[in-house]
């Protein structure tokens, strides 16, 4: 495929300092996205005829984020496309691409799968598929990295997280929202999924004897759902930003067994995984008999995220990541 | 005005060269001028740079792109969008058409490519700019070694036409050798002299010329039939051996199908080498009948076997296609008729004085402004 590159952008934005314009394509990808957010570009989502969209219950939107669309102002100039999924959306990354000029960055947030999911014909860890290579690929892990094969550049940049932010609370507070009278254990899960996951989640715990509650809700308070919750149930197959934030606050980590958790939870140490969401009530009834394991488990998942998954070095990277970019395809030479 | 032009200029070929040729004509206006090229194709490329690249300045009122629809970007940090994609064909590729709604200004060679497009595009404005030559047909004319024709014993002292070709159809190279061959046979002194700018195997230009030689017919054996010659790069390179053309040959032929203006045309004109070219196009309507032969040709629709991209050249568009008789006489006449010949070479002076004046630039400079 013949590649053009922005040339008048080149010539417009050499000075080096401007903030870039970045087009963002977004399906779950609500909370990485504000991450991004924070390294002080501006962040588009194109709407319309592509998939992308921005749950607001998910995460509020930042203010140096912005839908096309909405308003009727003129977009600028873009510099960069930032495609999440190399499955479902790339092909419209691709297609965005070639109208504007622009770069491709890929970040892949999951392993290669080991058979093609259904509808998929061909092999989804061939690069040379893609009818396009991304200018640059971010992988979310070294095994996420070394499960895909690539052509040209690529890193890995784990997930950062504000462990200040989220932090455990110091003392459990009387909290409306946990109904405290009715249940002295929290469970928390993430209910942007299927209806069908969530409702088989929250119908596997007993409702007696926990509180469940969804992190997407119009009255829930993010961080202080996280801050006061025991156990966090990731329900998605990958790991996720929510999962870590989870983590962070110290509640324990309950993942299904995927190559994703797999090469992510130490099962026992700093979280569990379970096979199906059959297993969820003996795993957590074991854990409430058990009260100082959680304790301990949950310290240990906080401190990995201490550890490994840093918001300053997160930042970081990704500011030299598109400095890289742009020293690239826009600096005067 | 401060302008960003962005076009092939460095490559060789034809876009190179009106790519070059505009930028030329962009920086004789008043208006302030940055350059960027841009690399269309795997081609020769020519190692230099021009003034106009070092040039930045912090906004732009118009970006010029002379470049296909699909490598082109509408912008709207520049005041005026201009698109420049040297139509070959009348009409517009269907898949294009959005592509170029976007651009404020098009830019076209004459006024029939104007009215073909015009009337599919509602809120873009298509222009008819000037002709302008290549600059770097002068810089190379001074102290190189042209003598690159004469040195061949077989060409001296024969009357020589010129032609630029390749084996794609719509070079026209099969008409202008086959008029060739059906015209002229070995008593006479003549010789036709092929440049090929893209290398092209030696099998397949064998194939061609032959078939051409087939297609007369046998009105005569193989050892009457008049010489070609064929100069098919790396060596000697295309730019040195069409230089030395303009300067020793005597006749241009150019039956492309494109209907767009050649630089070559111009060039062989300012070099007295008057061309022989299909009427119709924007070449004839630049030069006219008293600085050209026209080739009686008619449209047809495009119906190219070799297309660069998948949207060019389909039978959405309109080509001219020469009728190889009418080519035929007007070799014949540029051979015999040297009073004819003469007069239009004298013409070509004159061409070529206004080709050079401010004048001719000055119009586009207005052009860019209005």
């Amino acid at each position: 495929m013949f590649v053009m590159k922005n040339i008048i952008n080149s010539v417009l934005r050499s000075g080096g300092d401007e903030k870039l314009n970045i087009v963002t394509l977004c399906e779950h990808d609500e909370k990485y996205i504000s991450l991004l957010c924070q390294t002080g570009h501006n962040f588009y989502i194109p709407t319309g005829e592509t998939s992308s969209r921005w749950v607001n219950e998910t995460c509020p939107v930042p203010p140096n984020l912005h839908i096309l669309g909405e308003k009727s102002d003129t977009p600028p100039s873009f510099d960069f496309i930032v495609c999440h999924d190399r499955l479902e959306n790339y092909d419209q990354a691709i297609s965005l691409a070639a109208l504007m000029h622009l770069p491709i960055i890929l970040v892949d947030h999951c392993v290669a799968p080991k058979k093609a999911p259904v509808g998929v014909s061909f092999s989804i860890g061939d690069p040379e598929r893609l009818s396009r290579s991304p200018d640059i690929t971010v992988s979310l892990s070294s095994e996420i990295s070394n499960g895909w094969k690539k052509n040209g550049l690529d890193l890995v940049v784990p997930i950062g997280i504000d462990t200040e932010r989220f932090s455990p609370a110091e003392s459990r507070s009387s909290n409306n929202i946990f109904n405290e009278k009715l249940s002295p254990k929290r469970v928390v899960f993430d209910n942007a999924v299927t209806q069908s996951v969530a409702a088989t989640i929250f119908s596997s715990l007993s409702q007696s004897e926990h509180s469940v509650l969804p992190t997407d809700s119009d009255i829930s308070q993010k961080e202080e759902i996280y801050r006061e919750g025991d156990y966090f149930v990731n329900s998605w197959a990958t790991v996720t930003v929510k999962l870590l934030e989870a983590m962070a606050c110290g509640n324990v980590p309950i993942c299904f067994r995927t190559p994703d958790t797999e090469s992510f939870i130490d099962h026992g140490n700093d979280g569990y995984l379970i096979e199906s969401p059959l297993d969820l009530a003996s795993l957590v009834a074991h854990l409430d008999e058990n009260p100082s394991i959680s304790k301990e488990v949950g310290q240990r998942a906080r401190q990995k995220i201490i550890d490994n998954h840093s918001i300053d070095s997160f930042l970081s990277k990704w500011s030299h990541v598109l400095s890289y970019m742009r020293s690239q395809f826009y600096s005067v030479k | 005005m401060n302008v960003l032009f962005i076009g092939p200029y460095r490559q060789t070929g034809e876009w190179g060269r009106k790519s070059r040729a505009l930028l030329n004509a962009l920086q004789k206006t008043p208006h302030n001028v940055t350059s960027r090229p841009l690399y269309m194709q795997n081609t020769l490329f020519l190692n230099h740079s021009e003034e106009s690249e070092f040039a930045l300045f912090d906004s732009y009122d118009a970006v010029v792109q002379f470049s296909l629809p699909a490598l082109t970007v509408y912008d709207n940090q520049c005041g005026k969008n201009i698109g420049v994609f040297n139509n070959e064909m009348m009409n517009l590729p269907p898949d294009s058409l959005s592509r170029i709604s976007m651009f404020d200004e098009i830019w076209v060679d004459s006024e029939d490519i104007r009215e073909s497009i015009q009337c599919k595009l509602q809120d873009v404005k298509v222009r008819v700019i000037g002709a302008y030559l290549d600059p770097w047909l002068w810089k190379l004319s001074q102290g190189d070694d042209l003598s690159i024709l004469r040195a061949n014993t077989a060409v001296s002292d024969r009357f020589i036409f010129y032609t630029l070709g390749d084996i794609t159809q719509k070079s026209g190279l099969r008409e202008a050798v086959t008029a060739y061959y059906s015209t002229f046979n070995h008593t006479d002194h003549v010789i036709l002299a092929i440049i090929v700018e893209s290398p092209v195997e030696e099998a397949a230009m064998e194939q061609l010329i032959t078939s051409c030689k087939d297609s007369v017919g046998a009105v005569r054996d193989s050892n009457s039939m008049p010489n070609v010659t064929v100069y098919n790069p790396p060596t000697p390179s295309p730019m040195k051996v069409l230089k030395s053309l303009h300067v020793e040959a005597d006749c241009f032929i150019m039956p492309s199908y494109s209907v767009n203006t050649s630089t070559l045309s111009l060039e062989a004109a300012c070099f007295g080498n008057t061309p022989i070219l299909n009427k119709g196009t924007a070449s004839y309507g630049a030069l006219g009948e008293e600085n050209c032969w026209g080739i009686e040709s008619y449209d047809e629709i495009s119906t190219l076997d070799d297309r660069p991209f998948r949207d060019m050249f389909t039978s959405q568009e309109i080509c001219r296609k020469p009728i190889i008789k009418s080519l035929s006489s007007l070799m014949r006449e540029a051979y015999v008729n040297k009073f004819s010949r003469d007069k239009k070479k004298k013409n070509n002076l004159d061409l070529k004085r206004h080709l050079e004046s401010d004048e001719n630039y000055s119009s586009l400079g207005d052009i860019l402004c209005s």
